[in-house]
């Protein structure tokens, strides 16, 4: 990290010391007492359980781990009849287990900046407006985090299936996959563009792994930005507004830089949940291998008592995590050496 | 340029916060919108700078004889100063003031070196040219107060528009930025209009009152008219402390009308009264008495030379005799 980064924890250290005369005295027992307990919990439930996780996804060697991924491609010609089956089933199962990679990648390429405006609209219209319904709405964004991800699958179900509430409608949706477009040139047609692969339906395609997970993951962004945009109020907007600036300049010049790091906040939060979400993904995957993500790999490899593969894909989960917690500490470093550069700048006129 | 509104209706839900309002804001004046919470001052002004909307089909505003109501607050032109100031907290004192003129459409922007002059020169006018790359949380709340004043200037307004200007701050920082901007109006010639509840502030400040009540304008004058001829019982109470005495009629009387004659039985219609406290007021003093005849209570003021010569004090028995009493018509009140 870079200085200014560095700068802010010391600056931060110093203006939340506490004089020596109000620091409680306490009881040094309850002190490590509590210290211990949490340390113990921590360990028990987060790091030992980690540490395991890479310590099967390496039992059998690096190599093994990247077979999980990557097989090469060898002529099998040669090769004994049993040993072909093998590899052919290693081949196919590292294949399964990159498209599950790239699938949730994709879904959370697709999801993460559905969910930015969505949420982003849905803070501001509580937060800078007063509406009938206003309560209840707020109620509304937060009903995700209350409803099982399983029962928001179903419902998904129930209403995009084959025999879903409205009847079946939502079965006869064509649409094309994104990756599989090709240029035609114009010769045929005014559009040079097609498409060589087209989902139908909605249920047990990666659509509706998008809905699903869009759902699931909606409250991040909202959550990470109503109580900072409350707070704000609307003063400043108005201010602008008189200023004779426009509406989209005193969005980005005045709202967002001031909730940015809020905004980043609930992306990465957003961002972690899509990666690892499994309860409503599972119920609209339909369990076929194309629609797996890393989540449904996962537990597809357990299953198939492949206990090292299934390590293996958990260890790239628990890296994202990782990298998640880091970002997070980075953010708050950021928004924290702004403040303290900026103070430093006039300190010294 | 002259400010008018015509027949303002305005009302929250079922509160009606503006009934009816019209008001003609003279060139170059500088108006006080003076009434207590509630009364619709501060709604009144947002309407003007086309931050509220009044009610639909109910009255114009008008701009120099120009319907306004179509134009957006963001093409009124009008400098507003917010009560908390609504300072951007992200940029410094320089680029707070230097907004209004980046955020104009790039015909009509002026190039960088004269929007950095320009804010120089406000700087320079508002006191506050070796704050200019501070940030608003690190100035004090009459700075922040005159930072609000030089972003609202800085896109010469036709009007400005001040909402409790002085509110949030103490006493002795109101008093110096009320004469600073008073002389500042004086030197920039601009018609504005500011909201306060403050009498004092109000009549010492502007040009013409309006004072306010329930969403109406209840008189409209220059200090001296509102405070010499109270239009109403609300506008007499609202300007400074004053007695109701219950006599052959019901009058009113300022504290400093009160003349006490330490003689029982003078001239003109007495009142037999005792001091019950005698407060310090520096070149006054303050009196309550409690008369005897009735159940009630008088404040005075008089000068502490007076007090001195009549040797008033606590418990004293005296007669009090009243100058310039009003008395109104319809007037059930109490």
């Amino acid at each position: 990290m870079s200085a200014p980064g560095a700068a802010a924890p010391t600056a931060l250290a110093n203006a939340n010391e506490i004089p020596a005369h109000l620091r409680h005295p306490g009881s040094a027992v309850a002190k490590w007492v509590f210290v211990g307990l949490t340390v113990l919990f921590l360990t028990a439930m987060i790091i030992l359980p980690a540490a395991n996780i890479f310590r099967q996804a390496f039992a059998k060697g690096v190599g093994a781990y990247v077979q999980t991924f990557y097989v090469p491609e060898k002529d099998t010609a040669q090769m004994e009849r049993k040993e072909r089956r093998k590899y052919n089933l290693e081949f196919s199962q590292a294949r399964k287990t990159r498209d599950a990679i790239g699938l949730t990648v994709t879904v959370a390429a697709v999801v993460v900046p559905l969910n930015l405006v969505f949420g982003l609209a849905a803070a501001w219209a509580v937060t800078k407006f007063r509406f009938r319904g206003r309560t209840l709405f707020v109620s509304l964004i937060d009903l995700p985090f209350a409803v099982s991800p399983v029962v928001a699958g179903l419902v998904f179900i129930l209403i995009l299936g084959r025999v879903g509430f409205f009847g079946d409608w939502a079965t006869n949706i064509y649409w094309p996959a994104p990756t599989s477009i090709q240029w035609h040139g114009f010769a045929e047609s005014w559009n040079p563009f097609g498409f060589s692969t087209w989902h139908q339906g909605v249920i047990f395609t990666p659509l509706g792994i998008v809905l699903a997970s869009a759902f699931v993951t909606f409250p991040f962004v909202a959550r990470a930005l109503i109580p900072l945009m409350d707070s704000q109020g609307t003063d400043q907007e108005q201010a602008a507004l008189t200023l004779g600036a426009s509406g989209l300049r005193t969005f980005f010049k005045i709202t967002l830089p001031q909730i940015k790091w809020a905004l980043l906040y609930g992306v990465i939060l957003c961002l972690a949940r899509c990666f690892g979400e499994f309860g409503a993904v599972s119920v609209v995957s339909g369990s076929t291998d194309p629609n797996d993500t890393m989540p449904l790999r996962i537990e597809k490899l357990w299953q198939e008592y492949n206990t090292q593969a299934a390590f293996s894909v958990a260890s790239l989960l628990a890296v994202v995590s990782v990298l998640t917690l880091l970002l997070k500490i980075v953010i708050e470093k950021r928004a924290a050496a702004q403040m303290s550069e900026k103070k430093k700048e006039v300190a010294e006129p | 340029m002259s400010i008018e509104v015509k027949n303002i209706t305005k009302t929250f839900g079922t509160f009606k916060a503006l009934d009816n309002v019209s008001l003609k804001i003279e060139t170059g004046e500088l108006h006080a919108l003076l009434g207590p919470s509630g009364s619709g001052k501060t709604t009144l002004l947002r309407i003007i700078a086309g931050l509220e909307l009044a009610d639909q089909g109910q009255g114009e505003v008008l701009f120099n004889d120009q319907i306004v109501d179509g134009q957006h607050v963001s093409q009124r032109k009008v400098g507003f100063v917010f009560q908390h100031y609504a300072l951007f907290r992200h940029m410094t004192v320089a680029e707070n003031i230097a907004f209004g003129l980046k955020a104009r459409p790039r015909a009509q922007r002026p190039p960088r070196a004269e929007i950095k002059d320009r804010v120089a020169r406000l700087l320079e006018m508002v006191q506050l040219a070796n704050l200019a790359h501070r940030m608003p949380s690190q100035l004090s709340g009459g700075q922040r107060q005159r930072v609000a004043l030089a972003r609202a200037l800085a896109v010469e307004p036709k009007v400005l528009l001040l909402d409790e200007p002085f509110g949030a701050l103490d006493a002795k920082v109101r008093r110096e930025l009320r004469k600073w901007v008073r002389k500042l109006h004086e030197d920039i010639g601009i018609t504005s209009v500011f909201v306060t509840h403050d009498q004092e502030e109000a009549l010492e400040l502007a040009d013409r009152v309006s004072i306010m009540n329930q969403g109406q304008i209840e008189q409209l004058g220059s200090p001296e008219q509102v405070y010499e001829n109270p239009a109403s019982p609300f506008v007499l109470k609202f300007l400074g402390n004053v007695n109701l005495f219950h006599g052959r009629q019901k009058s009113y009387v300022r504290p400093h009308d009160v003349v006490i004659n330490g003689i029982e039985g003078a001239g003109g219609e007495s009142f037999p009264a005792e001091i019950e406290h005698i407060g310090f007021g520096g070149p006054v003093v303050n009196i309550t008495l409690r008369r005897l005849d009735h159940d009630s209570t008088i404040e005075a003021i008089v000068p502490r030379e007076q007090q001195k010569t009549l040797g008033l004090h606590r418990g004293q028995k005296v007669s009090l005799s009243v100058r310039d009493p009003r008395v109104f018509e319809n007037d059930y009140e109490i």
